[in-house]
């Protein structure tokens, strides 16, 4: 199979992942469970990844990294923790439904007040219009770094100065971004960053986290078990903890660990590069094709490794269903979880099918997938 | 029947602490391990450092100066 759906997950881990993992499944306790071996080998693991997670996102306190799940678990926690009752919230059409729903219910049930950004018909972000939509009231900008059905990158460092001039609260969704371009939060001015592990890091699913600059507050949104303070009626104040309830997927963080020693060593800008100079290689084979319509400004250098396209007017799961079925080309069909983006680009109907691409696809994996879709667009 | 005696413990009410701090003795020389927190300490759960009580002052230099939390610092008679 050639795997071309990174932007959902990276199917090809690099083998210390896997051997990470393995590993930890035959000698990890649970995680701050306890003083035994197999409980510290735990604690040691998450902490180190922690460590690891910090640095690579410009987070200046490895104890201000909370693992959850997912991306989707992480803002929720963010959105529904850090932001207030009534609070005035400005997003984009850029989102993806983990931003989206979490907000639209604070709309419904804490009555906070929603405004949009708009995206182009090529899905770029007008930036005056965020600018415009930010008041003296706004409590948070909640914005991604990357757009996952096109691969539209946003200029972060140039909302963050905003963010700060004004004191507005940043929370960055990066699923699409991390391990493929540098973030820095201190730099780039982002009060909360949150992740996934099993993207562009490589890491297993299962992983993901939230990475919070000193000084923000966020409520829990669960309380459970923490292994540390057990008598205290309510959840640990301090982070971790506060955000941490329950057991952590420790064996999926040994990977995560394992996945950003690999990213350290090979380095994102050199990932990126290439993943990059791939996508780079699609688009410029496919966009002359007769009946290919492909979506985003290319003149734009800074992309994510990500093409959407339609073929004519056919149905962008029956064109991803000949990509797999004849060409065993894997590709994500129909609505991307970004409603308000394909509404944008006038895809609501016929979706689209998204080629994404990893550090593990190679150019000729990416020539035969032009000429798949070569061949589909002449019939 | 188990031989007691004093040992200097120093308690955290964060893993991330705990785990931070034997990572620094460890590169500092003060040797030790982590325990559970012993009942005198706190009725409650977590983890500890038992070191020997020669060892409070550099102890509480190394984790000031790297702005490591930790939560009581005492002797306490533990089994050998």
């Amino acid at each position: 199979m050639i795997y071309l759906d990174n932007a959902a997950t990276t199917l090809h881990k690099p083998q210390c992942v896997i051997d990470a993992v393995t590993k930890a499944m035959t000698s990890m306790g649970n995680a701050s469970r306890g003083a035994h071996s197999g409980a510290l080998t735990a604690s040691r693991t998450v902490y180190e990844t922690r460590c690891k997670a910090a640095k690579l996102f410009g987070c200046s306190r490895p104890d201000h990294v909370v693992f959850t799940c997912n991306s989707t678990e992480a803002l929720n926690i963010a959105i529904q923790g850090a932001i207030p009752s009534g609070g005035h919230v400005v997003t984009t059409d850029l989102e993806h439904n983990s931003v989206l729903r979490p907000l639209y219910r604070m709309q419904d049930e804490k009555g906070i007040r929603l405004d949009f950004a708009r995206a182009d018909a090529q899905g770029a972000l007008d930036y005056e219009d965020l600018e415009r939509l930010v008041r003296e009231e706004t409590s948070a900008v909640v914005c991604t770094h990357m757009s996952n059905l096109t691969g539209e990158m946003v200029d972060l460092a140039r909302i963050g100065r905003m963010a700060k001039e004004k004191g507005i609260l940043l929370i960055v969704d990066a699923s699409q971004s991390a391990g493929n371009t540098p973030i820095d939060m201190e730099q780039m001015g982002i009060d909360i960053l949150c992740f996934t592990g099993h993207k562009g890091l490589m890491g297993p699913q299962g992983t993901g986290g939230l990475c919070i600059r000193e000084g923000v507050e966020i409520r829990p949104l669960k309380e459970g078990g923490s292994g540390v303070q057990s008598y205290r009626t309510r959840q640990p104040e301090e982070y971790p903890t506060r955000l941490e309830a329950g057991t952590l997927n420790g064996h999926g963080l040994a990977g995560l660990s394992a996945a950003l020693d690999y990213i350290e060593k090979t380095g994102v800008e050199t990932i990126g590069k290439k993943e990059r100079s791939l996508s780079r290689r699609f688009y410029e084979g496919v966009a002359g094709i007769e009946g290919v319509r492909v979506y985003g400004h290319f003149e734009h250098a800074e992309r994510g490794p990500v093409v959407a396209l339609n073929i004519r007017d056919y149905d962008s799961s029956e064109v991803s269903d000949v990509l797999s079925v004849d060409y065993d080309i894997a590709t994500r069909p129909g609505a991307h979880c970004a409603p308000r983006m394909h509404r944008a680009l006038g895809t609501m109907d016929q979706g689209a099918v998204r080629f994404s691409f990893s550090w593990f696809n190679t150019e000729e994996e990416v020539d035969l997938a032009v000429k798949a879709v070569r061949e589909i667009a002449q019939g | 029947m188990r031989q007691s005696r004093e040992f200097l413990v120093i308690t955290f009410s964060e893993t991330t602490d705990a785990m931070a701090a034997e990572k620094l003795f460890a590169e500092k020389g003060i040797p030790g391990r982590i325990i559970p927190i012993p009942r005198q300490l706190s009725a409650g759960c977590g983890l500890s450092f038992k070191t020997e009580k020669e060892w409070k002052t550099g102890a509480e230099t190394v984790l000031k100066e790297a702005g490591i939390r930790w939560h009581e610092m005492e002797p306490v008679r533990l089994w050998e």
